[in-house]
C-alpha cells in the first residue's frame, strides 16, 4: 500500500489559559488515502472542528496549541510548517469549506472575481483566463446562468448557492484534500441533498480526498467510505462505513445510531436515550470519558482509560467491552 | 369540546419598500397565505417546510409576537387576535413558546429559578411560597436537579438550558405550547432526551403542541398530524402515518426523500428535487411549487390548486394528486 | 462550535484563596491601564472633594508677589495678581470635575429615557428621533454663548448648554441598542411570559444596554470637561471670580511667555483627567464586549 495522503499522528490540541493548558483534542491519530472520504463524527465540543483547523493551519495560535507526533500531508509535516508555506498550500493542495458560507466569502467582491483571484494567485494565469475558468467552475457546481451569476455579490445568492460557490472556490485548483466542516448544516433538507450529491460527484471526478466533519449520521451514511467517531476529544471508534452501521461496537456509536434509526420507525413508543451530557473538558480524565453516560459501564471503566483496539478488519474501538462478545440490539 | 388552538384563514404580508425612501413603491411579500388548522388538547400538530415557507411566522402569530393581516387564532374558544392591552397579556398565559436557541432565549443575568418563576410572577400565580414550590416541582418534571436553581444559564449545557426553557413554558400551565425548532440546535444524543421529555409532559399535562420543524425525521416520533408548508401555503395536511406512508403532494414526497439515509446501503446518490425555493416576493402564478415540480403542466401555471381531501383527514393541494398517487403509490419507509 | 470552560477547570479559580494584597497586585499586573487610569481619576476626585481643606482661599490677592515661579512655598507659583496657582488649580478641579459629572449624569438620565422610548415604542420613534436630529444640529458653543448672554453665567447654565447637544448622541446609541435587544429571543420570551412593559424594559432590555451606556457616559464626561474649559476660556463659561481650569488658562494665556505655569498646571490637570477617563472608557468597552473576550474569540468559529 502506498503512503497515505494525510496522516495525523498523536495530535493533541490544547486551550492555553492562565492556569496552564487544557487539552480539547487528545492523542488523535488517523489516515486518509488519496480519493477517500473519511467522516469525523461527533457532537459539539468533541474537537472535530479544531482538528480540521489544525490540519489547515488556521488554529488561533494565541490561545490554541497543537502538539504531538505530527500532521503529515503528502509527506511533509504541517505542524512544523511556517505560515508562508501553509498559505501556499491552502487553496492549492489543501482546501476547506465551512459551515456558514456567508462569513467565508468577501461581502464586497463579486463571487466570480473571488474565485478567479485564487486561480491567478496560485497559478499565475492571466485575469481573462482565470475569469473564464471561474465561470466554468460555477457552471460545474450547477449554478444556473453561471456567467451572469459570477458578477453577483454574495448577499445576492441564496445559502445553497453560496455553499456551491465555496465548493467551486475550494476545487478551483484541484486540491488533493478537501476538508468540509458541517457543509450542509445551515442548508434546507432538499438543498442539503443537492449539495451532498454534488460534492460526492465532484470528488469522484477530480479524485479528491474528502475529510467531512459532521454531527449527522445521516450525512455519514450518504457520503463516507470510513468513519471516525469522536467523543470528548478522543477517537472512540473507527471503521469502514458499512461495518460501522452494521456492527457498531462502542456503546456511544450505538446510541447515536439508535437515535437516528428509531426516529424514522413508525409507532415508536419511546426513544432510547443516551443519558446525561457531554463532560466539560477537564485537565485530568481518569477512565473512559463516556463511562458516566454508558449503560454498560463496568468498574474498570471508571478507573482505566480504554485504548483503541482491533474489532475486525480495519475496525477498532476504545472500549473495555471489546474483548467480550456483545449481542447486537434487535 | 373546543379545540385548544384553532387557526382559520390566517394571512400575513410584509411590505418592503423599494428604492431610496421607498420611492419605487412597495413590494408585498406574502409570508403566510390562507392557512387553517386545528390542534386538540393532548395532540401535536407539526408544521414542516424549508426556510422561508412561513412556518415560523405562523408560530410567532400564534404567540402574538407578530400580528396577522387576516384570519383568526382562537385559543380555547376565545379569539386571540382581537385582544389587546391587559386582556392580551392575561391571555398569553394560555399560549407559551419554546424557542430554538436554548442560549439566546434565556436572560443571561437571571438565575434558573428566576427564569422559571417569571411567568408565575407576571401572571400573578400564587404567593412567593407557592411559587417556590411550583418551580421546584417543574425542575423535577423536566429533569433538572434542584442544585441548578441558582445557576446562571451559561453554566448549563445546551440540553439543560432547553429543559429550563421548557420548564418556563410549562410554568403557567398553558393550553398550547408553540415549539419553534425546539430540538434543531441540540446534539443528537440530547435530542432524543428532549423529544421524550416533550412527549412525557404532554401525557402528564394534556398540553397541545404546535411543533415547528424543518426536519421531517423528528416530526414522525412526536406528531399526530403534519402540515407541510411551501411558500406560505399548506400544501399537504394529514395524520402523520398517512402523510409519511402515502404522501400525495410531490413536494412532500421530495422532502421525505431528502431525509438522509439511515444506512450506507440505502444511499441515493442523487437529489430528488432541483432548483431552489423562489422568493416569496415574486411568487409564481398558479401553483407556487410548479417551478420545481416534476409533474407541472399547463393548468399548474394558470390556477392555484385547492386543498382537496385524498382520504380520511388527509388533504393535499395539487392538480395531479390522483395521477401522482397511481404512479408512485407512496414511498417506503 | 463553542466550548465553555468553567473557571474551576482552568486554574483561574486558584486566585480565590490568596490574600487581598496578592489579589490586588495580580489585578494591577493584569490590567495596568485600568488600574492607572482609575487611580488618577480617584486622585483628582479626592482633590476636588477635599480642596477646601487642602488649599487656601483662591481669591487672596498678593500683588507684590505676582508672577513668581513655582517654589517651596508656592508649589505651582503665583499668577499676575499674586494669587496661588496651586490653590486655584485645586479649587478649579471642583468646577471641572463637577461639570463633567453633572453633564454625564444629566445626559445619561435624559438620553436613556428618550432612547428607550424611541427604541421600544415604534410610534414615538420617528417624532423623537427627528427632534433629536434637530437638537444635534445646535453647536454647543453657540448655544452656551447665547444662553450666557440671555440669562447670565452660572453652573446650571453651563451644564445645560453642554448637556443639551450631548443628549441626542446618548439617545441614539441607547435607541440602537434597544432596537437590537428587543429582537432578542429572551426579550420575546419575556413578552410571551406575560411581562409588563416596565418589567421588560427594566429587567431585560436596560441591563443589556448598560455596558455601552456606561462607556458612552465616560466619553461625555471627558468631552464636557473640555467644553467647559473652552467656554470659560472664551469668557462664556464660569464667572471670572470662581476659579476654573478654563478661565485660569484664559488668564494665563497673556503671560504664557513670562509665566507658563499659570496656564500649564490647569492644562496638565485637564489633560490627565480627560486622558484617564477616556482610557477607562476604552477598558470598560473591551471588558464589556463579549466578542473581545479571549476564550470566546478563538474557540468559537
Amino acid at each position: 500500500m502506498t503512503a497515505p495522503l494525510l496522516k495525523v499522528e498523536d495530535l493533541t490540541i490544547s486551550l492555553a489559559s492562565d492556569g496552564g493548558s487544557l487539552p480539547l483534542v487528545k492523542s488523535l491519530s488517523f489516515e486518509i488515502a488519496a480519493g477517500e472520504t473519511l467522516c469525523l463524527v461527533g457532537e459539539s465540543g468533541c474537537g472535530k472542528s479544531l482538528t480540521a483547523l489544525a490540519i489547515i493551519g488556521l488554529l488561533n495560535r494565541r490561545i490554541m496549541r497543537a502538539s504531538g507526533g505530527g500532521i503529515f500531508f503528502e509527506g511533509r509535516d504541517l505542524l512544523s510548517a511556517d505560515a508562508e508555506a501553509m498559505r501556499r498550500l491552502r487553496g492549492d493542495r489543501l482546501a476547506m469549506v465551512f459551515q456558514e458560507p456567508m462569513t467565508s466569502l468577501n461581502p464586497v467582491q463579486q463571487v466570480g472575481r473571488q474565485i478567479s483571484e485564487v486561480i491567478v494567485e496560485h497559478r499565475g494565469t492571466s485575469e481573462r483566463e482565470a475569469e473564464r475558468e471561474a465561470v466554468r467552475l460555477l457552471d460545474l457546481v450547477r449554478i444556473p446562468d453561471a456567467a451572469r451569476r459570477a458578477r453577483d455579490f454574495p448577499h445576492q445568492l441564496s445559502g445553497g448557492m453560496r455553499q456551491r460557490v465555496m465548493i467551486a472556490m475550494a476545487l478551483a485548483l484541484r486540491p488533493a484534500l478537501l476538508i468540509a466542516d458541517e457543509p450542509t448544516t445551515a442548508l434546507d433538507v432538499t438543498i442539503q441533498a443537492q449539495v451532498l450529491a454534488l460534492m460526492d460527484e465532484l470528488r469522484r471526478e477530480f479524485g479528491t480526498a474528502l475529510l467531512l466533519i459532521t454531527h449527522d449520521l445521516g450525512v455519514v451514511a450518504e457520503m463516507a467510505d470510513r468513519v471516525l467517531v469522536l467523543y470528548a476529544g478522543r477517537a472512540v471508534e473507527e471503521a469502514p462505513v458499512e461495518q460501522l452501521f452494521d456492527q457498531p461496537t462502542h456503546p456511544y456509536t450505538r446510541g447515536l445510531l439508535d437515535a437516528i434509526r428509531q426516529l424514522l420507525k413508525p409507532d415508536i413508543e419511546r426513544l432510547a436515550e443516551i443519558p446525561g451530557t457531554v463532560p466539560v473538558p477537564a485537565k485530568l480524565d481518569r477512565g473512559c470519558s463516556f463511562a458516566e453516560r454508558c449503560g454498560l459501564a463496568m468498574p474498570i471503566c471508571g478507573e482505566k482509560r480504554p485504548v483503541l483496539g482491533p474489532r475486525g478488519s480495519r475496525h477498532s474501538a476504545a472500549c473495555w467491552l471489546g474483548h467480550l462478545p456483545v449481542e447486537q440490539p434487535a | 369540546m373546543t379545540p385548544a388552538l384553532e387557526v382559520a384563514h390566517l394571512s400575513k404580508t410584509f411590505a418592503a419598500r423599494r428604492g431610496p425612501f421607498g420611492l419605487l413603491g412597495r413590494r408585498v411579500v406574502r409570508a403566510v397565505e390562507d392557512v387553517s388548522f386545528t390542534v386538540e388538547a393532548s395532540r401535536t400538530l407539526a408544521l414542516v417546510g424549508e426556510s422561508g415557507c412561513g412556518k415560523t411566522t405562523i408560530g410567532r402569530m400564534v404567540v402574538r409576537l407578530a400580528i396577522p393581516n387576516a384570519g383568526s387564532i382562537t385559543v380555547e374558544g376565545e379569539d386571540f387576535t382581537r385582544l389587546s392591552g391587559e386582556a392580551l397579556r392575561r391571555k398569553r398565559q394560555r399560549v407559551q413558546m419554546v424557542f430554538q436557541d436554548p442560549f439566546a432565549c434565556l436572560n443571561a443575568r437571571m438565575t434558573a429559578e428566576a427564569i422559571v418563576a417569571e411567568p408565575l410572577v407576571n401572571f400573578g400565580l400564587g404567593d412567593a411560597a407557592t411559587r417556590r414550590r411550583r418551580v421546584r416541582q417543574l425542575f423535577d418534571q423536566v429533569g433538572l436537579p434542584q442544585t441548578f436553581l441558582d445557576r446562571l444559564p451559561h453554566h448549563m449545557s445546551g440540553g439543560q438550558r432547553q429543559r429550563l426553557g421548557i420548564a418556563r413554558a410549562l410554568a403557567a400551565k398553558p393550553a398550547v405550547i408553540v415549539a419553534d425548532e425546539a430540538v434543531a440546535a441540540l446534539d443528537v444524543s440530547i435530542r432524543s432526551q428532549i423529544l421524550n421529555l416533550l412527549k412525557d409532559l404532554q401525557r402528564e399535562t394534556g398540553v397541545a403542541y404546535l411543533f415547528i420543524s424543518h426536519d421531517l425525521s423528528v416530526v414522525r416520533y412526536l406528531a399526530d398530524e403534519i402540515a407541510v408548508m411551501y411558500l406560505g401555503r399548506i400544501v399537504e395536511k394529514g395524520p402523520v402515518r398517512s402523510v409519511f406512508d402515502t404522501p400525495a403532494h410531490p413536494y412532500t414526497q421530495a422532502l421525505i426523500g431528502a431525509i438522509p439515509a439511515s444506512h450506507p446501503r440505502e444511499r441515493r446518490r442523487r437529489a430528488l428535487l432541483d432548483g431552489e425555493v423562489p422568493s416569496a416576493a415574486a411568487l409564481p402564478i398558479g401553483c407556487p411549487f410548479r417551478t420545481r415540480c416534476p409533474l407541472a403542466t399547463d393548468i399548474c401555471s394558470r390556477e392555484p390548486p385547492p386543498l382537496v381531501t385524498v382520504r380520511h383527514g388527509h388533504a393535499a393541494a395539487c392538480h395531479h394528486i390522483h395521477a401522482n398517487e397511481m404512479t408512485t403509490g407512496g414511498t417506503t419507509t | 462550535m463553542a466550548i465553555t470552560v468553567s473557571s474551576d477547570s482552568t486554574g483561574r479559580g486558584l486566585a480565590r484563596g490568596r490574600s487581598l494584597a496578592a489579589r490586588t497586585v495580580r489585578f494591577v499586573a493584569h490590567r495596568p491601564v485600568l488600574a492607572v487610569s482609575s487611580g488618577i481619576l480617584l486622585l483628582f476626585v479626592a482633590v476636588a472633594l477635599l480642596s477646601p481643606w487642602l488649599a487656601g482661599d483662591p481669591g487672596t490677592l498678593n500683588p507684590p508677589r505676582r508672577l513668581k515661579p513655582p517654589s517651596a512655598t508656592q508649589w505651582f507659583g503665583t499668577d499676575h495678581v499674586g494669587r496661588s496657582v496651586f490653590d486655584r488649580t485645586l479649587w478649579g478641579a471642583r468646577i471641572s470635575l463637577g461639570v463633567g459629572f453633572a453633564v454625564a449624569i444629566t445626559t445619561t438620565v435624559v438620553g436613556v429615557l428618550v432612547g428607550i422610548v424611541a427604541g421600544y415604542f415604534r410610534l414615538a420613534d420617528t417624532v423623537i428621533m427627528r427632534a433629536m436630529d434637530a437638537v444635534m444640529a445646535i453647536p454647543a458653543i453657540l448655544l452656551a454663548i447665547a444662553l450666557v448672554a440671555l440669562v447670565g453665567s452660572s453652573p446650571l447654565v453651563i451644564v445645560t448648554a453642554i448637556s443639551v447637544p450631548e443628549i441626542p448622541r446618548m439617545a441614539r446609541m441607547v435607541r440602537a441598542s434597544v432596537l437590537v435587544l428587543r429582537e432578542q429571543a429572551y426579550v420575546e420570551a419575556a413578552i410571551t411570559c406575560g411581562g409588563r412593559v416596565h418589567s421588560i424594559l427594566l429587567r431585560h432590555i436596560l441591563p443589556g444596554a448598560a455596558g455601552p451606556i456606561l462607556v458612552q457616559a465616560t466619553y461625555v464626561f471627558a468631552s464636557a470637561m473640555i467644553l467647559e474649559a473652552i467656554l470659560s476660556f472664551l469668557g462664556a463659561g464660569t464667572p471670572p471670580n470662581v476659579p476654573s481650569w478654563g478661565n485660569m488658562m484664559a488668564e494665563g494665556r497673556q503671560y504664557l511667555q513670562l509665566a507658563p505655569w499659570i496656564l500649564g498646571f490647569p492644562a496638565l490637570g485637564l489633560a490627565l483627567v480627560v486622558l484617564s477617563v477616556n482610557l477607562l472608557g476604552d477598558v470598560w468597552r473591551d471588558m464589556l464586549d463579549p466578542s473581545l473576550a479571549p476564550s470566546a474569540a478563538g474557540v468559537t468559529r
